[in-house]
């Protein structure tokens, strides 16, 4: 019962659930994919899970220019990851006797660093630069800190630091602008290439002062979903069952489908584990039209590999805690087999207690698929240099063949002299 | 007896519910976060005033002018990692300076534009005899403005953050600085590694 009470707050965000938000975006359809999201919050997303729910929210509402209500909940989801750093020891020793989801979600770095991005967009959406540079200063914080601490893996984020950059410019922090862009470009250059995104490199006019500058970026693609990959083996009959279980057809539960699988092969052991599974969409570049003039936009950020890389550093610590727990599991239904055996004297009471704890080992046994998945698999920008005024500004979106699949209009856009304007758009398809 | 148990253990999860709230004292000093809070602003408002106040500038403005200085409230900018609400210090600092009684005090730019509005309202609507004219404004003498600055010191579970406010007090005439006064705070945050 302490199991069952324990796992009722192990929901996870299911791969139909990701893949119903994600099939709302793709339509264009942002406010919808925010709706259904409230819609399930209460199955998919565990209390302790909160930040979670509030970062997938977060990014729909910024994308559909809600600056204000997103923000809100990405400053709850930094506050809340924040004191997420005191770790429950109960729930970490859940993590290698039940399942991974005891514990509340890790964010992962990359995740981390995106929280400021996005706020700092958030801000600068209403005219709010003094906000913008905090968002800026926490980021460049945080990415100096993993620069020092980490060797290997998400040490630094280029993009953010050259957005970082920006934003301080803005504020007319040109020290702690020029830092930021050199490390910047010193990332971009170590990892740029591994990473499929090409160094920012917009020469600036002569006359910046008698221009206005638009900034624009596009968030494109989806990123890729984790889902759930169950093996079960039978010791005694060299049996193995290999499944997704939340792809069948079936509409049962995958705890469900988990613990038939074991009570049918008897003494079995069941691994959990998550998989990435990349998500198609069609836009492949993107490119602004002013003035009847057109720029194209880079590929800056690639969170699709970003997420990829994450998901590698971490999966060897999921197979130890995987194979742990299978083994703690396996022990559990022996010891239960022959505690009820002794106790009742019937080697068949055994079995069944030994079935019994072994079912419910499996149906407890769910892999982590955890993620802020309504991110962008990459993000692309321009910088314009125009003429101050009042002008429509149209980002038109192309495959990969080079045809106009979509187009998006910024009407009235006022772009003021010697100033900046921070535009974005979101493209899911 | 069995009912009793069952109301024993249900009644705290009962409890445990619902969220709790006290009701304090506006000047009790209670740290929550680790951040920049409401104590911060007040006491470094009034310190920072008195220093200002009683420094060598004021005789020598109100010997030689004959009157007290007329002073204004510019920006705090906020060079901090924190979103701090600099209005908050903004009227920590007016309040210091009016109740000093030392200095006059006018409105700041957003507070004059809303006079401005209305002027132009009792211009069209207000009665000749109580329409307040144009023109007869208190120009400021002196403008107070500051920067408030962090450095924050991190590993692990605990951080060390420095606040660094500088504000200054400008001639708005020539431009001369009569006053730079400085207050630092340093905190020490340490947050729990494992909970049961």
């Amino acid at each position: 019962m302490g199991l069952a009470v324990v796992c009722s707050a192990c929901a996870a965000p299911s791969l139909r659930y990701k893949t119903d938000v994600n099939k709302l975006l793709a339509q264009d359809k942002i406010e919808a994919a925010d709706q259904h999201i409230q819609s399930k919050q209460k199955r998919m997303y565990a209390k302790k899970d909160v930040h979670l729910l509030y970062l997938d929210r977060a990014t729909l509402l910024h994308d559909v220019n809600k600056p204000k209500e997103s923000d809100f909940l990405l400053a709850q989801a930094q506050d809340r990851i924040n004191d997420l750093y005191t770790k429950s020891a109960t729930a970490e020793i859940g993590t290698l006797v039940i399942n991974d989801l005891t514990t509340a979600y890790d964010v992962a770095d990359y995740e981390r660093a995106f929280t400021f991005f996005y706020r700092a967009m958030n801000f600068l959406q209403q005219n709010d630069v003094s906000g913008a540079a905090v968002e800026a200063r926490k980021a460049v914080f945080f990415l100096d800190g993993l620069r020092g601490s980490k060797k290997k893996g998400y040490t630094d984020d280029p993009f953010i630091q050259y957005f970082a950059s920006l934003v301080f410019e803005s504020v007319g922090q040109l020290s702690d602008a020029r830092i930021s862009r050199q490390n910047a470009l010193n990332a971009y250059n170590k990892q740029g290439k591994e990473m499929g995104v090409q160094t920012p490199n917009f020469p600036l006019p002569s006359n910046i002062n008698d221009l206005g500058e638009v900034i624009l970026f596009h968030y494109n693609g989806l990123l890729p979903l984790k889902k759930t990959q169950t093996i079960q083996l039978a010791w005694d009959r060299a049996m193995s069952i290999a499944s997704s279980p939340e792809e069948t057809r079936d509409q049962v539960a995958p705890e469900v489908q988990n613990a038939l699988h074991a009570g049918i092969m008897g003494s079995a052991i069941t691994i959990s584990f998550p998989q990435l599974e990349a998500q198609l969409y069609r836009v492949y570049s993107s490119a602004a039209v002013i003035d009847a003039q057109r720029y194209p936009l880079y590929k800056v950020a690639n969170l699709s590999a970003l997420a990829k890389q994450d998901f590698n550093e971490k999966m060897p610590s999921v197979w130890f805690r995987t194979v742990t727990r299978a083994l703690v599991k396996r022990i559990a239904a022996v010891q239960a087999h022959k505690a009820a055996a002794e106790a009742s004297k019937d080697e068949g009471v055994g079995v069944l207690a030994e079935m019994f704890v072994g079912m419910l080992g499996s149906a407890l046994e769910k892999a982590d698929t955890r993620q802020w998945f309504t991110l962008p698999a990459e993000i692309h920008m321009t910088r314009i240099f125009v003429a101050p005024g009042k002008r429509d500004i149209h980002l038109l979106l192309r495959d990969k063949n080079g045809n106009i699949i979509g187009e998006k209009v910024f009407e009235g856009v006022i772009v003021p002299r010697g100033g900046r304007v921070f535009l974005h758009h979101r493209s899911a398809y | 007896m069995k009912k009793l148990c069952a109301v024993l253990l249900v009644l705290p999860l009962a409890f445990a519910c619902s969220p709790s709230v006290k009701r304090v004292e506006t000047n009790l000093v209670k740290d929550v976060g680790g951040g920049w809070n409401d104590t911060d602003a007040q006491m470094v408002a009034q310190e920072m005033i008195t220093d200002c106040l009683s420094s060598g500038w004021y005789p020598k403005y109100t010997s030689r002018n004959g009157k007290e200085p007329v002073v204004i409230v510019g920006t705090v900018v906020n060079n901090t990692m924190e979103h701090i609400n600099t209005g908050v210090f903004i009227e920590e600092m007016q309040r210091a300076l009016i109740n000093s009684g030392k200095v006059d005090f006018v409105a700041s730019s957003a507070e004059r534009g809303e006079l401005r509005t209305e002027r132009l309202d009792q211009d069209e609507f207000a009665s000749e005899e109580t329409r307040k004219a144009f023109g007869k404004e208190i120009g400021a003498d002196f403008m107070l403005s500051g920067v408030l600055n962090s450095v924050v010191d991190k590993a692990s579970n605990k951080s060390l953050v420095f606040y660094q406010v500088n504000l200054k007090m400008i001639n708005l005439e020539t431009n001369q600085i009569v006053w730079n006064g400085q207050k630092q705070i340093k905190k020490y945050v340490k947050n729990s590694k494992v909970s049961w």
